[in-house]
């Protein structure tokens, strides 16, 4: 295990790098150049392309090559088949080998990271912790770099406020010494004045943001990858954020300066520091590579997981005490019974005679559905929702649908719909997402009877049919203000 | 950023500015000089910082307000306009047609009488803009009758109504206090509002010069993916019922020459139900159902007629919260049945993601709550028929040919 995270090592240091060629002229812009997402992201899935020879119509071997081709077509799609561990404790599968973990992000940002807030990147971050200068500045970096940026900025804000208020309060001891009476006019030309002010540095301040809601120039733009956005660590992540917090104000800055010029023989030494008054002018420049065990897997969703077993079949899941990967059928009666928590006991379900009103199906439904359109889509837990679609994926823009599954019963007998969906619960869905930008779209599911599904286990492709039975529709859903749309 | 929610200043298009608590200075500026603009507004003062400035400025603020308010309202005898409440009929009389107003509301019958619905002769008493007197002569005994009666004569101005007889005596007929809120909150704010005219009660207001209600759909069976007879061909050809893996993987191994390929067989079959969803109770009746448009609303203009003004705007349904909760898809599908839906093609005009958000057809539903309005655009979107570019757009040298599939048909910008 310990080689083959090493090697997990090199392969992601070595596509950050790789994709953005170092080029031996020193770029000398202050900030470091983003890796090519376009390049690295380019596969939506992790399944491979075949490049047939060009068609030529009217030439009879290549139309001759093009009918074998078509009636015995080479199996070149599903080279590989990546494999993943079901945990039943966090209820989702863990793929730990480190090209699969690689490539599933690579190639349609499957799963999350366990120790990172979406891409596995614990390991470049550990290496950058420890002072290796080869890896490239990871999105949680950025992330925080940011925000310590505001802090600053709105400390710097409320300093200013403050002076501000100091001076009118002298002004004003100053008046009443001078005559009873403070005028009245005087003040509130000094009150729009704090406000101008107040709003340029605003607007200097929301300037970085507005900049990276623009998806349309993404290759252009540098230093801002736009990652899923989340505004916790994970509570797994707080005591390694938390060392790496102490390090972060000596180290984080220089380090970023992309490490152009050719060392002079290393002075090893000198690079780790855990000295957090170290000045920064002493922090060297020079190379360092440093090993560090991967601790960290892949989380897959269940949905994620079952689109992969089954919709593409490139994973085969097993669990912790199998030796072999389990049988569809298996993981599927699993994965329903793991749909709630605690899980459903294991007499409940049936294959055989299937229960539609079942959540992991549900979703399951729903992020086939927009899975299969194209978009990407992760998990929306972080802003109260199912899901999040992301248009090319995370890297490329943010999240611009908050997807809220509202399953449907109309064709259940008696059955009450939307219990417990009150308004103030949309309200409130709808105020979070509308301060992240995002829509909230309410993704409404028919769900089919169990008479309607019943015998789906005997027949080809009988899953598929099952799928087919749900209805879904969307409803976007927009906050509108009668002041705002008079014109 | 949206994780720090940071980002949303005053020109977010989701802040509403009439949440706050206004600022009332702007109101001695509009009535001293007679117009001008309102100012931005500036900093919150979330607490007294102990100066003079922020008291002397919360003192002019507060003396602004009162001033407006203790201004007296007087109207010349020239724009005196009257009205007289026929509670048989449910409508007011317009005695004679004075002020702007009337330009958007009220509708004449054929000899010329103008008649206020009970919603507008509210709201015009409620602002100061006519004076609404009771009948107390006898009611007309039939249509024919009152429309041979001339205007003005035989009519009692003797029993003024105050605005509380007013709401007393108007209020039923507007459908309930929730809608007349959204109504003349809607007013205030300046649009043109009318009622559906399926939902009017008076036979003179049904007659509208405007497309408003969609061609009723050809076949009854409920369309959820508009695949039509041709999905189930496809599907029918392509399934069978036999015997195998129910748990087929949907991408078999083989040679994919595009992403969208392989796509085009991720895709769930789209097979159609027989089922209609008015067999559920709560589509019944018209009146038991709270999910329908009840408002049919224009943005101001000044060339505006009543006779012809257009197809709406915005279609406004509105809905308590005592009663109601997230509609269903029932409630839903209903809304939108009855509503025209632009082409896909209009709908991708805008964008992408501004298609999807607007939707083929939308509804905005006003969510009052103890007479707090939400107002909430509802759309439907239509994902389904939107499938997004899979394939990495092709290298300029290559051949573009080669690509293959159909991705989004639109290039991305």
């Amino acid at each position: 295990m310990a080689d083959a995270s090493t090697n997990g090592a090199a392969a992601t240091a070595g596509a950050a790098t790789a994709a953005a060629p170092p080029s031996n002229k020193p770029p000398h812009s202050a900030k470091p150049k983003r890796p090519n997402y376009n390049l690295i992201h380019a596969d939506p899935l992790p399944v491979v392309l075949y490049h047939s020879p060009p068609l030529i119509p009217h030439n009879p071997i290549s139309l001759l090559h093009h009918l074998y081709l078509y009636l015995f077509p080479p199996v070149q799609s599903h080279n590989v088949v990546y494999i993943g561990v079901f945990s039943p404790v966090t209820m989702s599968v863990e793929v730990r080998d480190p090209t699969a973990v690689l490539d599933l992000w690579n190639k349609g940002f499957w799963g999350k990271g366990s120790l990172s807030r979406s891409e596995p990147t614990w390991l470049n971050r550990e290496m950058r912790r420890l002072g290796d200068t080869q890896v490239g500045e990871t999105s949680e970096e950025i992330t925080r770099r940011r925000r310590d940026q505001r802090k600053e900025m709105k400390k710097e804000r409320a300093r200013k406020e403050k002076e501000e208020l100091l001076k009118v309060k002298e002004a004003e001891a100053k008046g009443k010494e001078e005559d009873g009476s403070a005028s009245n006019g005087k003040p509130i030309i000094a009150d729009s004045k704090v406000v101008v002010g107040l709003e340029a540095e605003i607007s200097g301040l929301d300037e970085p943001a507005t900049e990276s809601t623009q998806p349309s120039l993404p290759a252009e733009e540098p230093g801002l990858p736009t990652p899923p956005p989340s505004s916790d660590e994970l509570n797994t992540s707080d005591s390694e954020s938390k060392t790496a917090t102490v390090n972060i104000g000596s180290e984080t800055l220089p380090v970023s300066v992309p490490p152009t010029t050719e060392s002079p023989p290393a002075q090893p030494a000198k690079v780790v520091r855990f000295d957090s008054n170290t000045s920064t002018k002493e922090i060297p420049v020079e190379r360092k590579t440093v090993t560090v065990q991967n601790q960290e897997h892949l989380q897959l969703m269940l949905s994620e997981a079952f689109f992969l077993v089954y919709a593409l079949g490139i994973l085969a899941v097993t669990t912790a005490d199998a030796t072999k990967p389990l049988p569809l059928p298996e993981i599927f009666k699993m994965f329903l019974r793991y749909s709630t928590f605690p899980p459903l006991p294991e007499s409940s379900v049936s294959l055989t005679n299937l229960n539609p009103d079942n959540s992991f199906l549900i979703n399951y439904v729903v992020y086939h559905h927009f899975r299969s359109l194209g978009w990407v889509v992760k998990s929306g837990v972080k802003f109260s929702v199912d899901y999040l679609l992301y248009k090319r994926g995370p890297v490329f823009s943010h999240a611009e649908f908050a997807i809220l599954i509202i399953p449907s019963y109309s064709r259940w007998e008696g059955r009450e719909e939307n219990v417990g969906k009150e308004w103030y619960w949309l309200h409130s869905i709808t105020r979070v997402n509308s301060q992240v930008k995002k829509t909230v779209v309410l993704v409404y599911v028919d769900v089919p009877t169990a008479d309607e599904v019943k015998g789906w286990d005997c027949e080809r492709d009988g899953l598929k049919k099952v799928l087919g039975k749900y209805k879904i529709r969307e409803v976007a859903l927009r906050r509108w203000i009668p002041g705002r749309n008079r014109e | 950023m949206e994780t720090d929610g940071l980002t949303t200043g005053f020109d977010d298009a989701d802040v509403d500015l009439s949440d706050e608590t206004q600022d009332f200075r702007f109101l001695a500026n509009i009535t001293k000089k007679g117009g001008g603009s309102i100012p931005k507004r500036g900093e919150k003062d979330f607490e007294p910082d102990g100066t003079n400035l922020q008291s002397s400025t919360l003192d002019d603020s507060r003396n602004a307000m009162f001033q407006a308010l203790s201004v007296e309202r007087s109207h010349t005898g020239k724009t005196r306009a009257t009205a007289t409440w026929h509670p048989n009929r449910r409508l007011a009389q317009i005695h004679e047609q004075r002020g702007v107003l009337f330009k958007a509301m009220g509708r004449a019958d054929k000899t010329g009488t103008m008649w206020l619905l009970p919603e507008e002769l509210m709201y015009m008493v409620e602002r100061g803009s006519l004076e609404c007197f009771y009948e107390q002569d006898r009611e007309p005994q039939d249509q024919a009758e009152l429309e041979n009666k001339q205007p003005g004569e035989g009519i009692n101005l003797n029993v003024p109504m105050s605005v509380q007889a007013v709401y007393a005596a108007a209020l039923e007929a507007t459908g309930g206090l929730e809608r007349y809120q959204v109504y003349s909150n809607l007013k205030r704010s300046g649009y043109i509002v009318f009622r559906d005219p399926a939902a009017q009660f008076d036979d003179l207001f049904r007659n509208v010069g405007y497309e408003y209600k969609a061609a009723p759909p050809a076949g009854s069976r409920w369309n959820l993916w508009g695949l039509g007879i041709f999905g189930t061909l496809f599907n029918g050809a392509f399934w069978g019922t036999g015997k195998g893996d129910p748990f087929q993987s949907m991408l078999a191994p083989g040679a994919y020459r595009s992403y969208a390929e392989m796509y085009k067989r991720l895709a769930i079959p789209k097979k159609e139900i027989t089922w209609t969803p008015t067999t559920k109770a709560g589509e019944g009746g018209t009146k038991s159902n709270p999910f329908t448009v009840t408002y049919h609303v224009w943005k101001p203009r000044p060339n505006f007629k009543k006779s012809a003004p257009g197809p709406p705007d915005f279609l406004v349904c509105v809905i308590s919260t005592l009663d109601t909760r997230l509609p269903s898809l029932v409630d839903v599908d209903g809304l939108f049945k009855d509503i025209p839906e632009v082409d896909r093609a209009t709908a991708r005009q805008k964008g992408l993601y501004q298609g999807l958000k607007e939707g083929r057809r939308n509804v905005i539903l006003a969510t009052v709550d103890y007479g707090v309005i939400s107002y909430m655009k509802f759309s439907d979107s239509r994902f389904g028929d939107e499938m997004l570019e899979v394939d990495p757009p092709a290298k300029g040298k290559g051949k573009p040919g080669n690509k293959g599939g159909k991705g989004g048909p639109a290039p991305k910008k």
